[in-house]
C-alpha cells in the first residue's frame, strides 16, 4: 500500500510540475520573430556597427556606470553594447581612440563626456553616440 | 542547409557508436541509446573538428568548411563500409548486455511519462521563442563566444581577451564552436541553431535516462526516472536558456551509463570505454566542472575496479579509455595553455588564503546551509521532487541488480567526490559567498541531477517489483532475509 501510493505521489507531482511549467509558457504573449528585447537592443546599434571598425578595440561610458561590472546589474547594458558589437571588443573604459556612448535618455548632459576629453562624432539617436578621445 | 549542418554531425555519432558498439542479437532496444549518444558524440566531434580548423587555418573559412564538409563525407563512407564489412564477417551477434525483462503494469507510467515529454517539448519552444538568444549566460557567454568564433576570422582569438574577462573568455568552447560550425557551414547566424542544440542535448538526456534504465532495470523504471526528470522544471527551463549546464549533464550521464553497460560485457570487449572515455573528454571541453568529473571518474574507477578485476583486465580497459579521451583532451589542454586565460575559481589564492578558507568553519556552515536549502527547492517544483524521492525509496526499498554492483560502487564514490569537489570549490571561493551560492549552485546540482537519478533509479526496487513484493509476503521476507 505504502509502495503504491509512493509510485502515484512521485507520478503526481512529476506531472503536476511539469504541467505547471506547460501552462506558464503558455500564457507568454505570443511574440513575433525578430521582436524580442535583445533584438531589438541590438537593432539600436545597427547604424553604428556601419561605421565602427570591424577588429579591434573600443572604449564605452554610459550615465549609468557600475562600480563593478562584473556584478553590478547596471551593467547589463555594456554587456549587451559587447554581444551586439561582437568580434569588436568593447572596453569598459572611455580611454581609447574611439568610445561608444550608450546613454539611456537622448538628451545628454556634456559633462558625462567632456570631463573625459570625449568629442563627440555622431549621433545616431536612441541615445546611441561615437565619441573620438580630444586631441587626437 | 541549415538542417543538415545541425544534424550531419549526428550521424556521424551514430556510425561511429554504431562500429564501436556491441553486436547484439536485439539490436532495437539499443536504438535509442546510440541515437542518445549520438547528439553528444556528434557535436562534440564537430565542436573540436572546428575549433582545431579554426586554429590551424584562422586564415580560410571557407576553405574549413569544404574541407570539413569533405571529411566528415568521406569518414561516413568509410564508417558504413567498415559497418558493412563487419555485419558480413561477424553475422552472429557477440555475447551482450540482456535487455531487463521484467515488464509490470507499464503503461500505468507510459502515459504520464509520454504527456510530460509533449508538455516540456512545447514549453521548451514556447521558452526559446520568448528568449530566443537564451537566458543570461546564455548570451553573455556562450553565444557571444559562438559570435566571435563565426564573426572574427583571422583575429578569433580577440574573444579572449582580458578586457572582456566577465564574460569567462577561460571557459571550453563545446557549445559555443558546435553553434559557430553550423553558421560557417550556412553562411549566416541564426537563433534557430543555439535553440535546437540546447534542446537536442536536453531531450537527448531524458531519451538516455529512460532508454538505459529500460535495459538495465526495466521500462517501468525508465519511464519514472524519465517522468522525473522531465518533471522537473528547471532542467526544462536552463536547457531552453542556451546555458551548458544541461549539455554537461547529459556528458556526465553518458559516460555513466557507458560504464554500467561496459560492466554488462564479457571481460574482453572494452568498445563502450573507448566512448566513456570521448563523453568524458567532451564533459571538459564544455564546461570547468568536466575536468573535475574527469578526475573523479579516474579515482572513483581506480578505487573500486582495481579490487573487483584482473590487473591486465583492468589496464586493457584502462587503456580503452584513454584512448577515447586523449585526443578531446590534448584539444582541452592546447585550448588551456595556449590560448584560454586562467580561470578565476580555481586560480590559485596563495597557500595562506587557501589555508584561511578551508580552516574557517564558519565557511562550511553557510556552505552546507545553502546547499541544504538549494537542493530541496533547486528544480523549481510544486513539491520537491528529492523529499519524495527520499520517502519513495524508504517506501518500495532497495534492490540493486548484482552484475551491476561495481559500476554502482564507483558511480557512488564518482559522484560523492563530485559533490565535495563543488563543495570545496565554494568554500575556497575568491568571491562573495552568498552571491557565489545564490547564483550557482542551483546550475550545479542541475548537472549532477540526471546521473543522480539514473543511479538512484537502478538502485531501488522497479514499480512490478514493489508491488509484487507487497502482494507476495512470503517474496518479501524472503528479499529482506537475502538482505536486499
Amino acid at each position: 500500500m505504502v509502495a503504491r501510493a509512493a509510485i502515484i505521489l512521485l507520478i503526481f507531482f512529476a506531472l503536476l510540475s511539469n504541467l505547471r511549467l506547460f501552462r506558464q509558457t503558455l500564457n507568454f504573449a505570443p511574440k513575433p520573430l525578430g521582436t524580442d528585447e535583445i533584438t531589438l537592443y541590438e537593432k539600436r546599434f545597427a547604424e553604428l556597427k556601419k561605421i565602427l571598425p570591424y577588429h579591434g578595440v573600443v572604449g564605452y561610458i554610459s550615465n549609468k556606470q557600475a562600480e563593478d561590472i562584473r556584478f553590478d546589474a547596471g551593467a547589463a547594458e555594456y554587456y549587451l553594447t559587447q554581444y551586439a558589437l561582437t568580434p569588436l571588443v568593447v572596453a569598459y573604459s572611455p580611454n581609447y581612440p574611439l568610445v561608444v556612448g550608450n546613454f539611456l535618455q537622448s538628451v545628454i548632459d556634456p559633462e558625462i563626456y567632456t570631463s573625459k576629453d570625449l568629442v563627440p562624432l555622431k549621433d545616431f539617436g536612441n541615445g546611441v553616440l561615437l565619441f573620438r578621445r580630444a586631441g587626437r | 542547409m541549415l538542417w543538415l549542418s545541425l544534424f550531419s554531425p549526428l550521424f556521424i555519432g551514430f556510425f561511429l557508436i554504431s562500429i564501436i558498439w556491441p553486436r547484439h542479437k536485439a539490436v532495437s532496444p539499443y536504438l535509442l541509446i546510440q541515437s542518445c549518444l549520438a547528439v553528444g558524440v556528434g557535436l562534440g566531434i564537430s565542436s573540436y573538428s572546428f575549433f582545431l580548423g579554426l586554429a590551424a587555418f584562422p586564415r580560410s573559412s571557407d576553405g574549413f568548411v569544404n574541407a570539413e564538409t569533405t571529411s566528415l563525407l568521406v569518414f561516413t563512407v568509410v564508417l558504413l563500409c567498415l559497418y558493412a564489412l563487419r555485419r558480413r564477417k561477424d553475422p552472429a551477434p557477440r555475447s551482450a548486455p540482456k535487455p531487463a525483462s521484467k515488464e509490470g503494469p507499464v503503461w500505468i507510467l507510459c502515459a504520464p511519462f509520454y504527456i510530460a515529454l509533449i508538455a516540456a517539448m512545447i514549453a521548451f519552444m514556447f521558452l526559446s521563442l520568448d528568449s530566443p538568444h537564451g537566458g543570461w549566460d546564455g548570451w553573455a557567454i556562450w553565444n557571444m563566444r559562438a559570435r566571435f568564433l563565426f564573426r572574427s576570422g583571422v583575429q578569433w582569438t580577440q574573444t579572449f581577451s582580458d578586457l572582456v574577462a566577465w564574460s569567462h573568455p577561460d571557459y571550453p568552447l563545446l557549445i559555443p564552436a558546435a553553434i559557430a560550425r553550423c553558421w560557417a557551414h550556412i553562411g549566416h547566424e541564426t537563433l534557430v541553431v543555439p535553440a535546437v542544440v540546447s534542446m537536442l542535448f536536453a531531450f537527448a538526456t531524458v531519451g538516455l535516462i529512460f532508454s538505459s534504465l529500460s535495459i538495465l532495470r526495466s521500462r517501468s523504471q525508465g519511464f519514472l526516472a524519465g517522468l522525473v526528470l522531465l518533471g522537473t522544471p528547471f532542467f526544462i527551463q536552463q536547457g531552453a536558456s542556451q546555458q551548458a549546464d544541461v549539455p554537461l549533464g547529459f556528458f556526465f550521464l553518458a559516460t555513466i551509463v557507458l560504464f554500467f553497460l561496459q560492466d554488462r560485457l564479457p571481460k574482453n570487449n572494452h568498445g563502450l570505454l573507448s566512448l566513456a572515455g570521448m563523453t568524458a573528454g567532451f564533459s571538459a571541453w564544455t564546461k570547468h566542472e568536466g575536468l573535475l568529473f574527469l578526475a573523479c571518474v579516474i579515482i572513483s574507477r581506480l578505487s573500486v575496479m582495481v579490487r573487483v578485476q584482473d590487473r591486465k583486465v583492468f589496464l586493457r580497459q584502462a587503456f580503452s579509455f584513454a584512448a577515447g579521451l586523449a585526443p578531446v583532451l590534448a584539444t582541452v589542454v592546447y585550448f588551456k595553455t595556449q590560448i584560454a586565460t586562467p580561470n578565476e575559481f580555481i586560480s590559485f589564492p596563495g597557500l595562506q588564503v587557501a589555508v584561511d578558507r578551508l580552516t574557517d568553519g564558519s565557511r562550511y556552515l553557510q556552505v552546507g546551509k545553502a546547499w541544504a536549502e538549494e537542493m530541496v527547492h533547486s528544480g523549481n517544483w510544486i513539491f520537491s521532487l528529492l523529499l519524495l524521492l527520499v520517502f519513495y525509496l524508504l517506501a518500495v526499498g532497495i534492490n540493486p541488480d548484482k552484475a551491476i554492483k561495481p559500476a554502482l560502487a564507483s558511480s557512488l564514490v564518482l559522484l560523492c567526490l563530485l559533490l565535495a569537489g563543488y563543495f570545496l570549490v565554494y568554500v575556497t571561493s575568491p568571491y562573495d559567498l552568498h552571491w557565489t551560492v545564490a547564483t550557482s549552485l542551483n546550475r550545479l546540482l542541475l548537472q549532477l541531477w540526471p546521473s543522480l537519478l539514473l543511479v538512484f533509479f537502478l538502485v531501488v526496487n522497479t514499480p512490478e517489483q514493489a508491488m509484487n513484493l507487497l502482494s507476495s509476503s512470503g517474496k518479501h521476507s524472503q528479499a529482506r532475509a537475502d538482505g536486499t
